[in-house]
């Protein structure tokens, strides 16, 4: 069975979804777009495609075959087989996910994908251009080996990946309940993507939501909360250089200052805002500071 | 590189340049004026535990500051296109010099080098950069 390059099949209808997605931003006034930013995503999503091509994509494939001599099961490219490696896949994806939000090394890859301080379609194509070979070879390849054809595990990531564009949106509230239980939505991604710290490390899914409800990370959005898009520490530039290395730059300049061995490793498998005298702030951190404000009276205000 | 994929790329790229001149055309390309009220407002939600004391607005409407109630700290709220960004400075650690009328705030960062913050004129950046790293209260 030959598996079609869905994502780059899918690109002219990205387009449309996006110039459609301004128009309604335009006569409603609903959602935000902003030039800068969107040029940066959509840069970003264009360099996360070509940029594997120069080794990641290579590495990997040899990486598989290698793998897949020594697979578990013969299993066969039948539908079946296909909605079941989507399934074993979208398990993957959600704990690559997760383990993105809560290490820091990983995080370097993804925080990309959360630089943006606006929510609408391009933001979906703001990825990586440095976590392909890392995620894949170690998140991916478990798959490989169980029997599942590589051609067919790139197939079903790519459904995920068409899946996932159109959840980037403000412009869709709330789908019909069963929808909103069982599969990702806009307004359980908006969470994901949000600030507020009540909002924080929450619905890591890809497409089947219920993934968040067994292990225990779904947080529904709540209408007196809007989300508040970005990063904790938003980053001052457009710059797609800089949006895809500055974390990396920055773990290596907190590398060279480490004083010891689990300073070195708190700086890269610790959580992002991970210090040694916890002079930044963790997610944790962050939800333990709104709590305790949100228990005491308010600030005074400035003169 | 095979022609099939050069095709791809000369695509794409055409894609992302008609997405970005719709964008351009339709507005979108918009700069968020820092006033004192949308500082305040920012910086409540960055950093809700610094209690601001006093705060300068850049009279260009690029970046606003505030030192903190007990002093010990200053808070830098910064225009990115129709966003903001903020900073929170230990007073002591802060790299603040005065350009004229205007106050440098080296941040030494990969996305941002520095923030500039424009005073109403010499003098009071002189009060401000005072205020700020100095013994002025």
């Amino acid at each position: 069975m030959n598996f079609p390059d869905i994502v780059t099949l899918a690109t002219p209808l990205f387009i449309i979804a996006i110039l459609a997605e301004l128009a309604a931003w335009k006569t409603t006034g609903r959602g935000r777009y902003e030039t800068r930013d969107a040029a940066a995503s959509l840069v970003m999503g264009l360099g996360s495609q070509i940029i594997p091509l120069f080794g990641a994509k290579v590495a990997l494939a040899a990486l598989w075959t290698w793998v897949y001599q020594f697979r578990l099961f013969d299993i066969p490219n039948a539908p079946w087989a296909i909605v079941l490696c989507f399934v074993l896949d979208d398990l993957r994806y959600y704990w690559l996910h997760r383990i993105a939000h809560e290490r820091r090394l990983f995080w370097a890859t993804h925080v990309v994908h959360h630089s943006s301080q606006h929510y609408n379609l391009t933001t979906a194509l703001r990825q990586t251009w440095t976590g392909s070979l890392l995620n894949g070879a170690i998140f991916t390849t478990p798959l490989v080996l169980l029997g599942f054809h590589p051609t067919m595990i790139v197939f079903v990531f790519g459904l995920n990946l068409i899946y996932q564009f159109w959840i980037h949106t403000e412009f869709i509230d709330k789908m019909p309940r069963w929808f909103e239980w069982l599969l990702n939505t806009p307004s359980h991604h908006r969470v994901h993507h949000a600030t507020n710290p009540r909002y924080l490390d929450a619905n890591y899914a890809g497409t089947l939501m219920i993934w968040d409800r067994i292990f225990g990370s779904f947080t529904p959005e709540d209408r007196a909360e809007k989300p508040r898009y970005g990063i904790v520490k938003n980053l001052g530039s457009f710059n797609p250089l800089v949006i895809a290395f500055s974390e990396w730059i920055n773990i290596g300049r907190d590398l060279l200052s480490a004083r010891s061995l689990r300073d070195a490793v708190g700086f890269t498998l610790g959580p992002p805002g991970w210090s040694p005298d916890g002079s930044r702030l963790t997610s944790k951190m962050l939800k333990e500071r709104q709590a305790r404000l949100d228990a005491a009276p308010p600030l005074a205000p400035a003169e | 590189m095979t022609q099939g994929l050069l095709i791809e790329l000369v695509l794409s790229i055409a894609g992302v340049g008609l997405l970005v001149a719709v964008s351009w055309m339709l507005g979108a390309w918009r700069n968020a004026f820092v006033t004192a009220n949308a500082a305040a407002d920012r910086l409540a939600f960055d950093e809700p535990d610094f209690a601001a004391r006093e705060w300068l607005v850049g009279a260009d409407g690029k970046a606003a500051a505030a030192r903190s109630a007990d002093g010990a700290e200053i808070a830098l709220v910064f225009a990115l296109g129709d966003s903001f960004a903020t900073r929170r400075l230990a007073r002591r650690q802060a790299r603040v010099e005065q350009r004229g009328a205007a106050l440098r705030f080296a941040l030494g960062e990969v996305s941002r080098r520095a923030v500039y913050l424009t005073a109403p004129d010499e003098a009071a950046a002189r009060r401000w950069l005072s205020l700020l790293t100095g013994d002025g209260v």
